[in-house]
């Protein structure tokens, strides 16, 4: 019997072990593609590390990565900002008051959870252009912020998280309505807030979508454009484009490995919720 | 007398707070209403026209309608989305649930560790992957074609590039890739809160552990598998950025919608149409609407299906 079931577990484990490293091959022969030169990356597959680094780094020393790491910064942190702000006070006013059109307004929220924004995206663009935003970065900024599936996840989550009793205690002491939502309510949503941040941060740092329609200056590029661009420039040199991929969207792994622990257990309890 | 002025102060909120929740749901309708609501509406008007985005757009009526329910492309496009649904979510649903209920299982090591690894693939910038799925499925030298070939399962090397059917393969394995550990998540999540005492309750009534996820697992997870299903669904529908990378990049200069279009999807029709070579903004227009009508027949249908399920069940 207990032959049996460490049998059984080492077979647990050896699928585990087979499907991880079918999760992780791909970043990390992309690691050890860049460290070769170009004519030898088609021969067989790369385990080790090759001697090449040094010669691709200074290949693909003409393209300003840390300028796209400046924008797409800029903006994951401008719109995940927003976007928690945004999603909180509507989950907010939705889980905490009465009011008319309550019930209809929300059903239109889920509704719209299952319309891809992408179908407006003709219009959006020329909407860009005729309010002047095509030059700038706040088309990737402000419109994400309206996020239905946030705003759905912060009304479930303040209908539990906080108590009536505070509210009503705050509004005898003389709280304003606005003061209430700031110095109460909020700090009963971190918990929420954090993995809706992390969440949109994530989208939009991932982005490719938007930015590719309405971003042209090369000024603005956020990362995923600018690994299209190091694609184009580098198509014969596969090596140095490779090794542009790993400094583009390595570095930022460790960001989101650090902060996955509290990305994976908020997406959890949200899963449970809704 | 505390209880008159709280009394008081009850009456005068009402009053004060009638607004509040106005207030603090009108930037979320605000932003909605501005820059998602009002383009998809616009768009309805532009594809009623014949624009390029430059010069003034020109009424036409129906006549990109008229286009659409003949061109080839469209139903192509509509095709492969579903033969992508079909192949990616009874794959994605498998291996979640397999990965999820071995990391929830009591006597599994290094639980942690695993989630983190399985939860990459849906951390990374996907045009940077696309371009390294693109090398790893060269014809030639393609880390996947070497290693089937290593286990005898195929007598040459497969085309993923250049054939219809591997490069469906293909972008279904690498969207598999990148959603099984989200996926996986959430199943968890689920699992986690299933009452252990009907695990209990079962092992005493002698069920082996096949009986138990079958008879317990699955249908407690139900609520989590249909939204897992619509999400993919109309994930399916924007699947854009791995193929778009892997086709613009790899040797023959612009492969739009890959071989014969086979994995050429809505959104990407769309793209193409409006931004590709040529701007054509009213047809490409009028192929948003025609997704739009698809996405909502098939969202309806899908949700009616699985939920007249639960009453049979």
């Amino acid at each position: 019997m207990v032959r049996k079931a460490s049998f059984i577990r080492s077979v647990m484990v050896l699928f585990m072990c087979v499907v991880s490293i079918v999760a992780i091959y791909p970043y990390y022969s992309m690691i050890m593609m860049g460290t070769y030169y170009s004519n030898d990356l088609f021969t067989g597959i790369k385990v080790l590390p090759g001697d090449f680094l040094l010669q691709n780094l200074a290949t693909i020393r003409t393209i300003n990565i840390l300028r796209f790491y400046k924008n797409s910064a800029l903006v994951a942190v401008c719109s995940s900002t927003l976007t928690v702000l945004v999603c909180a006070a509507a989950g907010f006013g939705f889980a905490k008051y009465q009011f008319r059109f309550k019930k209809p307004l929300f059903t239109f929220v889920l509704l719209t959870m299952m319309v891809p924004l992408q179908l407006g995206m003709v219009a959006f663009v020329s909407e860009m252009k005729a309010i002047g935003w095509l030059k700038t970065l706040l088309p990737l900024i402000v419109p994400p912020a309206a996020n239905a599936f946030g705003a759905f996840w912060m009304t479930q989550f303040a209908l539990q998280a906080i108590p009536d009793e505070v509210m009503e205690s705050a509004r005898i002491d003389g709280c304003s309505e606005l003061r209430i939502f700031g110095q109460i309510a909020l700090p009963f949503m971190v918990p929420a807030c954090t993995t809706l941040g992390l969440l949109s941060f994530l989208l939009s740092w991932n982005s490719l979508f938007t930015p590719l329609i309405v971003i042209s200056d090369a000024k603005l590029f956020t990362i995923p454009l600018g690994i299209r661009q190091l694609a184009t420039n580098f198509r014969q040199d596969n090596a140095a484009q490779i090794l542009g991929l790993t400094l583009t969207s390595i570095p930022i792994l460790f960001f989101f490995g650090f902060f996955s622990r509290s990305l994976i257990s908020g997406l959890s309890a949200a899963a449970v919720k809704g | 007398m505390r209880e008159a002025t709280a009394n008081l102060s009850m009456i005068h909120f009402r009053r004060r707070g009638r607004y509040a929740p106005y207030l603090f749901i009108s930037p979320y309708f605000i932003i909605y209403i501005a820059f998602s609501l009002f383009p998809i509406i616009y768009t309805f008007y532009i594809s009623l026209t014949s624009w390029n985005g430059f010069s003034s757009p020109v009424f036409i009526g129906l006549k990109n309608y008229l286009v659409l329910i003949l061109d080839r492309r469209f139903y192509s496009a509509l095709r492969n989305t579903l033969i992508l649904m079909l192949m990616i979510i009874p794959l994605q649903i498998v291996l979640a649930m397999f990965v999820a209920v071995l990391l929830s299982s009591s006597i599994m090591p290094a639980k942690g560790t695993f989630r983190l690894l399985n939860f990459l693939p849906f951390l990374t910038t996907p045009v940077a992957l696309g371009i390294i799925f693109g090398i790893m499925f060269d014809w030639q030298f393609g880390a996947v074609n070497q290693l089937i070939g290593l286990l005898g399962l195929v007598k040459e090397n497969i085309n993923w590039l250049g054939k219809p059917w591997p490069a469906r393969i293909m972008v279904s394995l690498i969207t598999v890739w990148k959603y099984y550990g989200y996926t996986a998540v959430l199943f968890m999540a689920g699992i986690t809160n299933i009452n252990p005492s009907l695990y209990e309750a079962a092992e005493i009534d002698g069920v082996n552990a096949v009986q138990k996820f079958a008879r317990i697992t699955v249908p407690l997870l139900r609520p989590t598998i249909i939204f897992v299903v619509l999400t993919t669904m109309i994930g399916c529908f924007q699947i854009f950025d791995e193929p778009l990378m892997i086709f613009s990049t790899s040797g023959s200069s612009s492969m739009v919608g890959g071989p014969d279009n086979a994995v050429l999807t809505g959104v990407w029709m769309i793209y193409d149409t409006a931004f590709g070579n040529i701007l054509r903004f009213g047809y490409g227009a009028a192929i948003a609407y025609g997704l739009f009508v698809f996405i909502a027949i098939l969202t309806v249908g899908v949700n009616r299906l699985m939920q007249r399920r639960e009453n049979l069940w």
